[in-house]
């Protein structure tokens, strides 16, 4: 058992945690942040993403320890409230980016951390930078659809 | 039924509202529920392929801490009844049972023995490696001929020499059909088990109440169906068996039918008192889960006359099932629904040979069977093509059903509603522009590249009646032929709309669908609907998102309610604007009813609302309080077998033509696609988006069936394909962009003319991949008869091997 | 699939690591756990100890001398990808890093976790090989060719700890990484990066060719393919049989070293 602190979509926490607790069991299951989805468990699927300094992270892969001193963003911090969405959410609805929705949360968060670094990415570096997240319903091309109309809502917001 | 020109909702771009909750995280998936008290369950799984359970011993596991229980096989065997398969529809009942947990001997690897209950996961994965299980290893069986080899050891001792029945039919005059051939081709094709592989993965909380001895479950299940037979199972009477829907993160078929982690859960609730959750993990899922895909061999002749015109099909299949028949043959019969594609053949033989493993129970697929079947048929058309020195388009142009043939009835009895298949093959020659790439693949053939040009002309057979669930059957009883849909709707004392839903979602927007409808036929903005799923205890007959059907089902549900509540408002509204009910018109845009003719004079819903809900005393006699309805949908069309064929059993007929382009590495044996084009055809289309994102997914999952997908079973019976490191799912670089053109012909059957969508990517996609493939290697006279395209395999054929 | 029980902790110095590291058999070093924590949650690696070595400063930084680049073990894969240095002087090493895994995964793998591992099919170690690095570890320098031995297997001692890599530049040099991959998002299959020398040879390094990379000197793309042919110790794993791998592996070396010249002339 560790003492860990946590910065938590801008709210500061601590917490006990046991040793092999992994972040996206701890956030789920003592945070009550149960949009971290868990697809594989062994990083290939990406569902679990979240953002810590900025970098994409499998938080299935991620102990809660380790994260200790750590910002941390879920898909539960992305819409600055509860009526508005941020443009990458918007986005993804607009474009039909969302069907069953498990894959959506690591999707929008590996999307986020993308036009954070590059404001307006080609459909070559979208695809090379989402491709550790796996979408099986949906098939991608609208994923990237979306991150592109989101790059462009976010230029004409951002004169 | 409202016309094209009056459409207001139908066909629109509509953003889904089940994106809501997701893009916010906000979704309730099962591995999501928390309820106070609630265990997490392991199961202790076999690592034998085929083995004697000669222990089990829990002693050392119900010591450790936060273990509350541990069941085993034979707790399971003395505490319920047989699990509820289709193998109980045969006459007589196949004895093939799908123990909830194995007791005499683990078939398969991975197959449960034992579940422990803890307070968390990880405790119980810690205890589930401290039951102690002493196993005697039998030989495995890992494919068809070893199964029915001289000699072979028995998987289930009630299915002599490995085999579950043998069946053969002949649709139509096949043998005159072949005396008259001019050319005969013959292939054997092969498709391997795959598996849809959700990113959800099976779960469910059960929670058993000690007082009503009444059971409670919550779980991703995509039917409802299989609830009703649970309550046997567990000894409940089936109306206090509760089914909860969560949201479900994707099936594709494996969660259709899923009872034995519920049967565990349900037990393991009852002797702790507790909610009990099991969520498989992924290598549960994949490995040993209820969910693979068919398994599969063909041989197969297709005979032609001089023209090239197709006459009959014929062909041998040999479905390796695995250690169960969960869903007895259905994804065989099913398919045969659409057994002659979009061509005139005139007649079908089958001769079905269905066989145990040792690997897991096979369950539904996307597709159903479907995808494989038009694998062959589209091998066939594509083999008799070169042997006739024909083009892939011109030999379908020669057998294609032209327009005015339709409403069609096949060799096998199906019906096909609608199609223009000529105009469908002429459009996608055109929109993947197939002579400007025939130019490129010529220049680049002198380069040394190799290009392919690949072509699919497929069905994509929906809304099924449910008869093919015992169509191979032979029997007089249980002939299941509803497949009914329900929907409730309710127009609440404000005048606002609800609609609760029979079935859960999984991603198919039913949920807008039904919004979309309600609009349509009330004129209420689709946004400004609630959309709810019912507690199957106080649900209807509803088989939900299964086989394509949910759209044309749940759009003649819920029109079907809407029209009886107007008709509940009728009454209503004339006694308040004292006027005869017949002179009253709904109106769409002023959301009530006008006495015709006098404009003024007008009743909105609101109002009538108001009277409904809170004014008895202004009710006309023989009117109740409360607005609402629920309403059950059958099957448009279901008809039953009739001696020489088997009747309409998926009369709803889309159509897809699909034309990747594709280059091979000559050296590596890579496949890469420069193009994929598609002219689809649903009927009316009722959301843009959502038709594409089910068309565009089925595609990429079809082309990991082309490409990639495989469970690969080792001669001891151990699978590639265990993780996601092995089963190799497309991603962001794997896929192309798809271009996709609609083609509508409305079905005269349905609501506003929609067709299923839900399967077809996935039935047309390999189909047309393996051509494009094949195309490309056609300088080495390679016939390709079998999926995925390995690099390994494509180098293989390269080199010389099944050459034609 | 959960993680089987562990202690994990974080020293604040090298030889603290290693004292803990030393203490216990069935301990481990910590980097980005891309690869040790799969194994775990599959079953596949027991471990007692966990030392999360991610925050050493010993093991961090990038830096470059004028003849060779530093790289410190414990640097996430994500920076040395966006570092300018790397991408001067070493450009066959961004370009390998960018075909690993993918972004979500490289934010936290590190180069020296990579080296740990020492993957069979892995494009790192090749890579690392092909520039003639040096792994100075908390006891000793080693060629990185001397430091791969096995699939899996190191020359390291359990209670030795990678510290940093030094590389000599290869900015004159041109490079090519092939890679074949079943998916993108799986191991490679096999491949082969390759970088030009100041001797005017090419230096190709192959991967998922034998149980640890091989390298071959040449300057002409057949005599690379033949080599390769020759050298190669193929095997079996859940992407490809041994018989694909023999048969690939010349044609990736051919191509690399055909690539390099191609650039070259
Ligand atoms: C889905 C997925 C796909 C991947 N695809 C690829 C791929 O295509 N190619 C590829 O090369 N890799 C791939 N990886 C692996 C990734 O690159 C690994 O994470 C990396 O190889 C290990 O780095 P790490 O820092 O995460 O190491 P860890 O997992 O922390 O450690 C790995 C091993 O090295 C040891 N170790 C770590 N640091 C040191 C040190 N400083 N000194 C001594 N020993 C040390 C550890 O004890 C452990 O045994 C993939 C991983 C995932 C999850």
């Amino acid at each position: 058992m560790k003492v860990i602190n946590l910065v938590i979509n801008g709210k500061s926490t601590t917490s006990i945690v046991g040793d092999r607790m992994t972040l996206a069991d701890y956030l789920r299951d003592e945070q009550g942040l149960t949009g971290t989805r868990l697809g594989c468990e062994q990083g290939v699927c990406g569902a679990c993403t979240v953002i810590v300094r900025k970098r994409p992270v499998r938080a299935c892969l991620y102990l809660a320890v380790q994260a200790d001193g750590q910002e941390i963003e879920t898909i539960e911090g992305l819409a600055p409230n509860a009526t508005e969405l941020s443009p990458i959410q918007d986005a993804f609805r607009q474009g039909h980016a969302v069907q069953c929705g498990f894959c959506t949360s690591g999707m929008l968060l590996t999307a986020k951390a993308l036009l954070d670094e590059n404001p307006n990415p080609d459909e070559d570096t979208i695809r090379d930078w989402m491709h550790g997240n796996i979408c099986r319903c949906v098939g991608y091309q609208q994923i990237i659809e979306a991150v592109q109309l989101a790059a462009e809502q976010n230029a004409t917001e951002t004169p | 039924m409202t016309s094209e020109r009056d459409r207001r909702f139908v066909g629109q771009k509509r953003t889904t509202f089940e994106s809501a909750r997701h893009v916010r995280g906000r979704g309730k998936f099962v591995a999501d529920i928390q309820l106070p008290g609630m265990l997490h369950v392991v199961m202790v799984r076999s690592p034998h392929a085929h083995a004697l359970i000669t222990s089990v011993d829990t002693s050392e596991a119900l010591a450790m801490p936060g273990v509350h229980a541990v069941i085993t096989g034979a707790d399971v065997r003395a505490r319920t009844e047989p699990i509820f398969t289709l193998a109980a529809l045969h006459d007589p009942p196949l004895d093939i049972p799908l123990p909830a947990l194995a007791h005499d001997k683990a078939r398969y690897k991975g197959e449960a023995v034992a579940a422990v209950a803890a307070t968390s996961r990880a405790l119980a994965e810690d205890a589930a490696e401290r039951v102690r299980v002493q196993y005697e290893p039998l030989p495995p069986i890992t494919n068809a001929t070893q199964a029915m080899a001289e000699g072979a050891p028995l998987v289930h001792d009630g299915s002599p020499g490995n085999v579950i029945m043998h069946r053969k039919y002949d649709f139509g005059d096949v043998e005159g059909c072949f005396e008259r051939a001019e050319t005969i081709v013959r292939r054997k094709l092969s498709w391997p088990r795959q598996t849809g592989a959700p990113l959800d993965t099976f779960g469910c909380v059960a929670q058993w109440e000690p007082g009503t001895d009444e059971i409670t479950f919550w779980s991703n299940h995509q039917s409802n169906v299989l609830l009703w037979t649970l309550g046997a199972t567990l000894g409940v009477p089936s109306h206090r068996v509760r089914g909860i829907s969560c949201d479900i993160g994707g099936a594709f078929g494996g969660k259709f039918w899923q009872p034995r982690g519920m049967v565990v859960c349900a037990l393991l609730s009852r002797d702790t008192g507790r909610p009990v959750r099991f969520v498989e993990d992924r290598v549960e899922h994949l490995e040993s889960g209820d969910n693979h895909g068919e398994d599969r061999t063909y041989d197969a002749e297709l005979a032609l006359d001089k023209d090239g015109k197709m006459l009959a099909l014929r062909f041998d299949i040999v479905e390796d099932y695995g250690s169960a028949f969960v869903l007895g043959s259905i994804n065989n019969s099913e398919p045969l629904a659409q057994a002659v594609g979009p061509y005139g053949i005139e007649a079908v033989g089958v001769d079905f040979t269905a066989v145990l493993s040792t690997k897991p129970p096979q369950a539904a697929f996307r597709g159903f069977g479907g995808a494989s079947l038009n694998f062959l048929l589209e091998r066939m058309t594509d083999a008799a093509a070169r042997e006739l020195g024909l083009t892939a388009e011109e030999i379908r142009r020669r057998n294609l059903l032209r327009p005015e043939q339709f409403p069609y009835t096949t060799p096998t009895g199906n019906l096909y509603d609608s199609g223009d298949y000529p105009q469908a093959l002429d459009r996608a020659l055109e929109l993947a522009d197939v002579d400007g790439w025939r130019h490129y693949q010529k220049d680049a053939r002198r380069e040394g590249r190799a290009i392919g040009i690949g072509l699919a002309t497929c069905q994509e057979r929906s809304v099924q009646s449910g008869s093919a669930l015992w169509l191979m059957f032979d029997q007089n009883h249980g002939r299941v032929t509803t497949a009914a849909e329900t929907a409730t709707c309710r127009v609440d004392g404000h005048g606002k709309v609800t609609v609760a839903l029979h079935s859960p979602s999984l991603g198919t927007p039913i949920e807008t669908v039904a919004a979309t409808v309600v609009g349509e036929e009330l004129g209420v903005n689709p946004g400004d609907v609630s959309v709810r799923h019912l507690d199957t205890a106080v649900a209807g007959p509803a088989m939900g998102p299964v086989a394509s059907r949910m759209t044309v089902m749940l759009s003649g549900a819920v029109s079907g309610a809407i029209h009886e509540i107007r008709e509940m408002m009728r009454p209503i509204a004339a006694n308040m604007l004292e006027a005869a009910p017949d002179d009253l018109v709904w109106n769409k845009d002023e959301l009530g009813y006008f006495v015709k003719g006098a404009p003024d004079a007008h009743a909105s819903m609101a109002e009538i609302a108001h009277v409904a809900y809170s004014s008895a005393y202004l009710l006309p006699d023989g009117t109740r309080s409360g607005l609402e309805s629920t309403y059950t949908f059958d099957h448009p069309m279901a008809t039953l077998p009739n001696g020489s064929d088997w009747g309409i059993f998926a009369p709803i007929i889309g159509h897809a033509v699909h034309i990747p382009v594709v280059e091979v590495d000559l050296e590596t044996g890579g496949v890469t696609f420069l193009d994929y084009a598609v002219v689809h055809d649903c009927g009316t289309v009722m959301n843009p988006d959502a038709v594409r994102g089910q068309l565009i997914g089925g595609i990429c999952q079809g082309i990991g069936t082309a490409l990639t997908e495989e469970l690969h079973y080792q001669d001891d019976g151990s699978v590639i394909g265990r993780d996601f490191r092995s089963y190799l799912i497309p991603t962001f670089l794997d896929m192309p962009n798809i271009r996709i053109e609609h083609l509508e012909t409305p079905s005269p059957f349905t609501y506003n003319g929609v067709k299923g969508v839900g399967e077809g990517g996935r039935m047309v996609a390999p189909a047309a991949v393996v051509s494009a493939v094949e195309d490309a290697l056609s300088t080495f006279g390679c016939a390709i008869d079998e999926v995925p395209m390995t690099p390994e395999k494509i180098l293989g054929w390269i080199d010389g091997k099944n050459r034609r | 699939m959960k993680l089987s029980p562990f202690t994990y902790c974080r020293p604040d110095s090298v030889a603290e690591a290693i004292e803990l590291l030393a203490g216990d058999p069935a301990s481990y070093p910590l980097a980005g756990g891309q690869s040790l924590m799969p194994a775990i949650a599959l079953k596949e690696r027991r471990a007692d100890l966990l030392v999360d070595i991610s925050r050493l400063d010993d093991l961090r930084g990038i830096s470059f001398s004028g003849t060779s680049v530093t790289i410190g073990a414990a640097e996430p894969m994500w920076d040395l990808e966006r570092s300018e240095l790397i991408r001067t002087h070493l450009p066959l090493l961004t370009r390998a890093l960018s075909t690993v895994a993918a972004a979500g995964i490289r934010s936290r793998a590190t180069l020296g976790g990579s080296a740990g591992w020492a993957d069979r099919t892995s494009q790192l170690p090749a890579t690392l090989v092909a520039l003639d690095a040096t792994i100075v570890s908390s006891t000793r320098r080693i060629k990185a060719h001397e430091f791969f031995v096995g699939h899996g297997q190191t020359a390291l001692n359990h209670d030795e700890l990678v510290l940093r890599f030094e590389i000599p530049s290869a900015s004159l040099g041109h490079h090519d990484l092939q890679v074949v991959r079943r998916t993108y998002i799986t191991w490679p299959v096999a491949g082969a990066a390759a970088v030009g020398t100041d001797a005017g040879t090419i230096r190709v390094a192959l991967f998922g060719a034998a149980p640890a990379p091989i390298l071959i000197v040449t300057s002409d793309p057949a005599d690379a393919a033949e080599q390769a042919s020759d050298r190669a110790a193929p095997f079996d794993d859940e992407h490809a049989t041994s018989t694909y791998r023999q048969r690939v592996i010349p044609v990736l070396a051919r191509r690399a070293v055909a690539n390099v010249l191609r650039v070259e002339t």
